[in-house]
């Protein structure tokens, strides 16, 4: 592997990793608030990627366009699945939640399966090939870009929303101790509620971006829930700075194995790195997840 | 003496074998070669359940990637026929040794750091992913194109030309995998395996290893599950990563385990037998392509309105049923109260000379900014009675985590007859002959009393000595009464008697006891005071933690008084209450210039 290749490699890799840490930051959020790890995440995310499919080949709309009108749909689905599923095992061991969310997977992936087969779907844009030099031979697409950068002002915004805002404050108490929290005052199950549709909501402006430049099929989202399972333990269970880190790490770690063995193996990689992490640090990247 | 409660258990297990029998009875009577395949896939995920629940439902560890073991068991088998000419049935065993190596290497990390559960769920979701695409990239093991099996038939190629001949095999091979679990299960491995499940730490203070055990059965697990991924490949004759490693076949057996009832004996052999041909119907009526994909949809469905309408699966829910109809039993259904037996002196697995036996010295432990202990030294002499006391937040029971092996001293050491036992596990100390109980009690909700203090007592005593321990204790300690009782059950009062019966059955020569006694009665209390009393006369040596200063002055030989993580003051009950520095911690200070 040539210097240049592997600058590449980092490059694409790194752009790449800020849409996994805000897929990863929306994970983290609900385990934060709800000590709920949500083994269905990515394939949330997949529905939102098919929806953008769907909207495109139906109504022509452009992914970016599509977006506006996926938010509020994730978040009402969110909302949903929430009060539907989520609400009544909170409390109940975390294993049963896991399991509970496995199924909910298993039903999405099979949905989508039945309904758009097992083909690759993707959605064709005017600006899809357009492309950044960036010197030494190093080019990066333009919807990758894009995407990195939505990625990196949604997490912005959650951060400042949290840092920022009384409600913010509320969801960090909340994530702190539940119990504390309610004796506070904060309205715990309906912080709960709000923050579970957000961060199903946040995925679709994940979506959006993805979409520009990806391709789907019905186990992308058992793909996606794997990697953002796996950022959020590696940053530390409920740690979203941990969370964003991770997101970039792996996305780095994944294209540079990619470039130096084969793409077979580069998820290997990814399991070892995470391992050796968890081996030095099981608290996390910054020792300050929860290891229950 | 049998173990109570066995019998029931050799009944459900019999009953399980009786239904795969049944299922390969009603396949060959019907003589319908579809029925015949129907009824082989079946009792193959029966036989992955059954796999899946000797960790996933009896040790509460539950695996989401079960599927790399089936995998590894497929794709050894298979290759080494093709590449070497192995004999399927010696690849199956290769296949198998080598799952159980994987499910070692998987199960390190989680289990020697204790990681979350869900860190382990999702360690095997991702080797089982990691696997999948490995493989499909390695040309040696065919890619994404896939093996194919090609040997004539034979029962020692393990192909057949009749279906019977593989519903036959795997009846068999799911049977012996149902007899190993189960004989695991019903011997001592199955207390073990129960306790870790309901509550690891009050297994760990009863002497159980949390990593062999998991790992343990972890590897049981594994070897079966490979076992039958050689049976699939010989079976269907073509295995590919997405068929035998794919993350839905992970998913599929813990989905038809828990919607049978994880963790029971039956339901691993009842959800497959539901949910399969359920499936089946489902794919028939629907006349394949797209929408026969409807089926796995409706087993999503199935394990989401289970977990939510009915835990514990139908197993669990039908026991549920039938339980509410049966009028209770009578507490005491095995018979009176045994003849007053004795506990015995301590059996300590190496005797201690010195008089001297346990030394704590300059011990300090921190907690990011909070320094709970602060070199903190004293001494506990062979048969007395130590009371360990101050004020809340003295540091009392952290200084008991790290004598337990519980917390990890940020500073000085401990020594137990001469030998260094900081950084020790838990269970090591507890099997050196120091056992401790909890202040916040720490019970197995679904295990009895009897069940508890014979967990205990079988870390160190084969089954029937362990009978007659678990027995001497229950009755020492006044719960022979209460033995067919859940500990979920039972009172405060008794949860305290229990966690000192879980201790004593380990047989310790140091007790350590955190605040047994509060919350009791007086009358209570006096019991108690009795049982210690009569315990030190036996040779026993206790240390307690205890608020209620009626007990402390009057058992305590000794007092070690902490207050804000150092030690204040230590001697005899008369000296440390006249102390002015102990009177102050207690009472406050008077305002200087007063």
């Amino acid at each position: 592997m040539t210097l240049d290749l592997a600058l590449q490699a980092a490059v694409s890799g790194l752009l790449m990793g800020g849409i996994y840490a805000l897929v990863a930051l929306a994970l983290a959020l609900v385990f934060g608030v709800m000590r709920v790890l949500n083994f269905a995440h990515g394939d949330l995310l997949l529905v939102a990627m098919y929806g953008t499919v769907v909207l495109n080949q139906a109504l022509g709309l452009h992914p970016y366009a599509s977006t506006l009108l996926l938010v509020p749909l994730m978040g009402v689905l969110g909302w949903g699945l929430f009060a539907a599923l989520i609400r009544p095992l909170l409390g109940s061991s975390a294993l049963m939640q896991a399991q509970l969310t496995i199924g909910v997977s298993f039903m999405i992936q099979s949905a989508a399966l039945m309904i758009f087969g097992a083909d690759l779907m993707n959605v064709r844009t005017s600006f899809e090939s357009s492309t950044l030099p960036l010197g030494r031979g190093i080019v990066v697409g333009v919807p990758l870009l894009v995407a990195f950068a939505v990625s990196v002002l949604a997490c912005a915004a959650v951060a400042w929303f949290l840092a920022r805002t009384e409600t913010g404050v509320r969801i960090r108490a909340t994530a702190q101790d539940p119990v504390m929290a309610r004796l506070c005052g904060v309205a715990v199950p309906r912080l709960q509620k709000m923050v579970f549709a957000a961060s199903i909501a946040l995925l679709a402006l994940a979506a959006g971006s993805l979409m520009t430049f990806f391709h789907v099929t019905p186990t992308t989202g058992v793909q996606f829930s794997i990697l953002s399972l796996l950022i959020v333990v590696l940053g530390g269970l409920g740690d979203l700075k941990g969370a964003f880190v991770g997101g970039l790490m792996i996305g780095l770690a994944e294209s540079l194995a990619g470039a130096a063995f084969d793409s077979a193996l580069a998820p290997a990689v990814i399991y070892i790195l995470f391992a050796l992490t968890l081996l030095f640090r099981p608290r996390g990247l910054f020792g300050r997840g929860s290891i229950a | 003496m049998t173990p109570p409660g066995r019998r029931g258990r050799r009944t459900e297990a019999a009953l399980a074998l009786l239904l795969i029998w049944c299922v390969v009875g009603a396949a060959l009577l019907g003589g319908n070669p579809y029925w015949v395949s129907v009824a082989t896939t079946v009792l193959m995920w029966v036989h992955l359940c059954v796999a899946w629940n000797a960790v996933g439902g009896m040790v509460g560890q539950i695996s989401f990637g079960n599927a790399a073991f089936f995998g590894i068991g497929a794709y050894t088998s298979t290759f080494l026929a093709a590449r070497y000419g192995v004999n399927p049935w010696l690849g199956m065993l290769a296949g198998g040794a080598l799952a159980a190596a994987a499910g070692w290497c998987v199960g390190y990390l989680p289990f020697r750091w204790r990681l979350s559960h869900l860190v382990f769920a999702l360690l095997t979701m991702a080797a089982g992913f990691v696997l999948q695409f490995s493989v499909n990239g390695m040309r040696a093991l065919g890619g994404t194109n896939g093996l194919y099996v090609n040997a004539p038939s034979s029962l020692s190629n393990l192909r057949f030309d009749h279906p019977a001949g593989y519903l036959l095999t795997i009846a068999v091979l799911a049977s012996a995998t149902l007899l190993v679990v189960a004989l695991l299960y019903q011997g001592r491995r199955g207390y073990f395996w129960r306790a870790v499940r309901d509550n690891e730490d009050a297994a760990a203070a009863a002497g159980v290893s949390l990593f062999r055990v998991k790992q343990e059965a972890l590897a049981v697990s594994a070897f079966a599950t490979a076992v039958a991924g050689t049976f699939y490949a010989q079976q269907i004759g073509y295995i590919d990563p997405h068929s035998v490693l794919g993350v839905d076949v992970a998913i599929q057996i813990l989905l038809f385990a828990v919607v049978g009832g994880a963790g029971t004996q039956l339901g691993p052999v009842v959800g497959p037998l539901l949910l399969v041909p359920l499936g089946e119907a489902l794919r028939l009526a629907l006349g394949g392509g797209a929408a026969a994909e409807l089926h796995h949809f409706a087993y999503g469905a199935a394990l989401v309105a289970v977990i939510l309408l009915w835990p514990g699966g139908v197993v669990g829910g039908v026991r549920r049923m039938l339980q509410s109809r049966r009028p209770p039993r009578p507490a005491d259904a095995q018979g009176s109260e045994p003849a007053s037996a004795v506990v015995g002196p301590p059996r300590a697995p190496t005797p201690i000379d010195s008089d001297t036996l346990v030394e704590v010295a300059g011990i300090g432990k921190r907690f990011g900014g909070l320094q709970a202990l602060h070199d903190v030294s004293f001494t506990v002499r062979r048969g007395e009675i130590l009371g360990l006391i101050g004020p809340n937040g003295a540091g009392k029971t952290t200084m008991f985590s790290i004598l337990g092996g519980f917390q990890r001293p940020s500073a000085g050491e401990v020594r137990y007859g001469g030998e260094r036992i900081d950084g020790l596990e838990p269970h090591e100390i507890c099997r050196r002959g120091i056992a401790r109980t909890f202040q916040i009690t720490q019970s197995f909700p679904t295990l009895t009393v009897f069940d508890t203090v014979l967990t205990a007592a079988l870390v160190r005593h084969r089954m029937a000595a362990a009978l007659g321990v678990a027995q001497a204790v229950l009755v020492r300690t006044g719960l022979w009464e209460r033995r067919a009782a859940l500990c979920a059950e039972v009172t405060l009062a008794e949860q305290r008697r229990l966690e000192v019966a879980r201790a004593l059955a380990t047989g310790p020569t140091v007790l350590l006891l955190d605040e047994s006694m509060a919350g009791l009665t007086p009358r209570e209390t006096d019991a108690a005071l009795r049982l210690l009393r009569s315990l030190r006369d036996e040779g026993l040596t206790i240390v307690l933690i205890e608020h209620v200063m009626r007990a402390v002055m009057n058992i305590c030989d000794r007092l070690v008084v902490l207050d804000a993580g150092r030690l204040l003051a230590s001697g005899t009950p008369s000296a440390v209450a006249s102390d002015p520095q102990v009177i102050r911690a207690y009472l406050g200070a008077a305002a200087p210039g007063r």
